[in-house]
């Protein structure tokens, strides 16, 4: 009970919020909401993430047609460091920074244009509380709330001092409400396979600082995703292979409240992933987003595929001696 | 766990702290969209923005196809276009396809012309392409001024402003491009004015969907900008559209809503130059011209009040003039007024580039 208050009142008081209704995130917000959520553990667990993440849009669609172009790319390149505290068996925190490279490539007419931005980008604070599980965790359903923090920047300029639009920034200038649930439970028939259910929502604040003094706002996101996973043993090797299936929707963004032309849609994509365990506590993952259907708004330049590279490291500070 | 919630916050402090001092190592890496890299701008660089989808991010058309006009089945009554006449050839260049190009390199008559055109600004300006002695093309560069269309040339890499007129950033900055006259109305009065005229087609060699407006509501919509605007100019509504005129550097607008009939004809002297605006808000269109022709004579106008009638008015000798300025009947049949500098706009954008201009 203790902790649920604490809970509640980090997030009630988390400083600086602006709540306000809006959406999308640039395309370094993909590789933040889409690797949320450490896994469920019992009290005095650490874990820690630490992700390569590379998001290519390259298709260029008018709703959900494909348009014969490939003269434009877009790349964001993300390193995410996450790291989960369980402060008891049900309340725990994840925390996750990134540093995110923002690239614009166009090559037209034999000619080729290139733009890069990098930089810190946002940070996510997400409290996590266990509301339900059976016994030996078989089912558990989480919760939890947080902030994205606007730690990376959005302003950066060329080398020729101009503003860069919003999208190729490495921050989004903004603080966002996160809201995230999961549903986990382990099967019956083989324990070692599990299916789970995630839902993620980012109700997206206002950067009022963008431009000099104009306001642009993202458009909200919700992300629900299904997956199934297995531990598979080849030899004296633990391999945990899954596959996701995960929904996502983004409103349009604004600007000075305004309805930014080609930005928002709705996107389904498969992802098929597989972890490597080099030791109970360690584990090198791989994942990769193929869109199996996209409906975009307006004109855009579209996911054509994401792969995220991570290693995995759960410390147990309830046994002596654990650690790295 | 102390221990731990400490180290959480020390992260969090080192990824704020590290953000902070980034302030003074504000530039990314990268190039910009353009290779000359050249940060000297004759306009306030803080008021030019990249917009989004870069250098020739909107690629230009430098090979247009055009239909007859009985060919075309894109169009609809309401559209617009651009219309241009360079000796006996007159073609037109629909918004639904510059829209998302915004530049067309093109020949007219053996005429090097880009068809310059800017879907936030609504302006259309027909640029000669012969600059600084050679013959070059004009591709999007991805910038906006005032959220107006800086095309770049391919021969320097310059920027130009397209309602200033003139190269802003490069090699040839403070060089003044040269324009050719353009109408600007929609498909159904074109299509009576010049029913064998030539019209671009969507065999542009780019796959869009140009029956789809790309920026939403846009267009009627006066709240609505994508950029800033400095100044912006309250006297009338943003989205109202006008004809602006400049002589002598100086400018002065005059709003559709004043030329409320079949068509109307405005005579008066400006800055020294006599001139004669020719408008119509039904049909769609406006153009300016000098009333003063070059063997002296200063001619008087008065509507053609017939509607898609290729003469929209005439003069106190009986002559018969086109929207193109052109005498088609009467004793100076094949004269042309000399135009005055105009061009059809959006008021908010005539109001940030020409601060304090007059309205009609």
């Amino acid at each position: 009970m203790r902790y649920q208050t604490l809970f509640f009142v980090l997030f009630a008081c988390f400083p600086g919020f602006q709540l306000a209704m809006g959406q999308t995130c640039c395309s370094g917000g993909v590789p933040i909401s889409s690797n949320l959520g450490l896994p469920p553990e019992t009290k005095n667990i650490l874990q820690f993430n630490l992700n390569y993440d590379l998001n290519v849009l390259h298709t260029l669609k008018t709703g959900t047609r494909e348009l014969n172009d490939d003269s434009r790319t877009r790349r964001t390149h993300s390193v995410l460091i996450q790291t989960g505290y369980s402060f008891t068996d049900r309340f725990s925190m994840d925390a996750l920074f990134s540093w995110v490279r923002q690239e614009r490539q166009i090559q037209q007419f034999g000619n080729e244009d290139f733009t890069a931005t990098e930089g810190i980008g946002d940070a996510v604070f997400l409290f996590k509380y266990k509301l339900f599980s059976t016994h030996q965790n078989q089912t558990v359903v989480s919760g939890a709330m947080g902030v994205k923090a606007p730690l990376g920047k959005s302003n950066l300029k060329r080398d020729d001092g101009l503003t860069i639009n919003a999208d190729l920034q490495p921050g989004s200038g903004a603080w966002d409400i996160i809201g995230w649930a999961q549903v986990l439970h382990s099967l019956n028939f083989r324990p070692s396979m599990s299916i789970s259910g995630t839902v993620v929502y980012g109700l997206k604040g206002k950067n009022n600082d963008y431009l000099g003094g104009q306001t642009y706002q993202f458009g909200n996101e919700l992300q629900v995703s299904a997956a199934i996973a297995d531990r598979l043993i080849l030899g004296k090797n633990l391999f945990d292979p899954s596959v996701t299936f995960r929904f996502r929707h983004v409103r349009a963004d604004r600007f000075n409240s305004e309805q930014v032309p080609s930005t928002g849609g709705t996107w389904l994509f498969f992802s098929p992933g597989l972890s490597y365990w080099l030791s109970p506590n360690h584990a090198l993952n791989a994942r990769a987003d193929l869109p199996l259907y996209a409906d975009i708004t307006g004109t855009q330049v579209t996911p054509t595929f994401r792969i995220n590279f991570g290693l995995f490291v759960k410390i147990n500070r309830n046994h002596s001696g654990a650690g790295l | 766990m102390y221990q731990l919630l400490s180290t959480l916050l020390a992260a969090s402090l080192f990824f704020t702290f590290a953000s902070c001092n980034d302030s003074n190592n504000d530039l990314p890496t990268g190039n910009p969209g353009n290779p000359n890299n050249n940060s000297s701008w004759l306009i306030p660089s803080s008021q030019v923005f990249d917009g989004g989808p870069g250098k020739d991010g909107i690629p230009s058309i430098d090979a247009p196809k055009f239909s007859n006009v009985s060919e075309i089945d894109f169009l609809q009554p309401a559209d617009l276009v651009l219309g241009v006449k360079v000796g006996d050839e007159i073609r037109a260049y629909p918004h639904r396809i510059l829209d998302w190009h915004e530049i067309v390199n093109d020949e007219v008559n053996g005429l090097p012309l880009a068809i310059t055109y800017c879907p936030l600004t609504g302006t259309g300006i027909g640029w000669k392409r012969d600059v600084n002695g050679s013959t070059t093309t004009f591709g999007v560069s991805g910038l906006l001024y005032n959220t107006n269309l800086i095309p770049y040339d391919r021969n320097t890499n310059s920027n130009w402003s397209q309602m200033l007129l003139k190269a802003v950033n490069g090699p040839l900055a403070g060089e003044v491009i040269e324009t050719y006259p353009m109408v600007e109305t929609t498909w159904q009065t074109w299509q009576s004015m010049y029913p064998n005229s030539k019209v671009m087609n969507t065999n542009t060699g780019f796959n869009r969907d140009y029956n789809q407006f790309p920026y939403g509501s846009y267009r009627t919509n006066h709240d609505f900008l994508l950029f800033p605007v400095d100044p912006d100019d309250n006297r009338l509504p943003r989205k109202t559209r006008g004809l602006g005129i400049i002589v002598d550097g100086i400018a002065k607008f005059y709003p559709f809503d004043k030329f409320d009939a079949p068509v109307a004809v405005h005579e008066e002297v400006f800055q020294g130059l006599d001139i004669v605006i020719v408008g119509s808000k039904p049909q769609n269109f406006m153009a300016a011209y000098q009333r003063r022709l070059t063997d002296g004579t200063l001619l008087e106008f008065s509507p053609e009040e017939q509607t898609g009638n290729l003469v929209v008015m005439k003069d106190n000798e009986g002559n018969e003039w086109s929207l193109f300025g052109e005498a088609v009947a009467g004793p100076r049949k094949g004269t042309r007024l000399s135009p005055v500098q105009s061009f059809i706009g959006y008021w908010f954008s005539w109001g940030a580039f020409y601060p304090g201009l007059e309205i009609f």
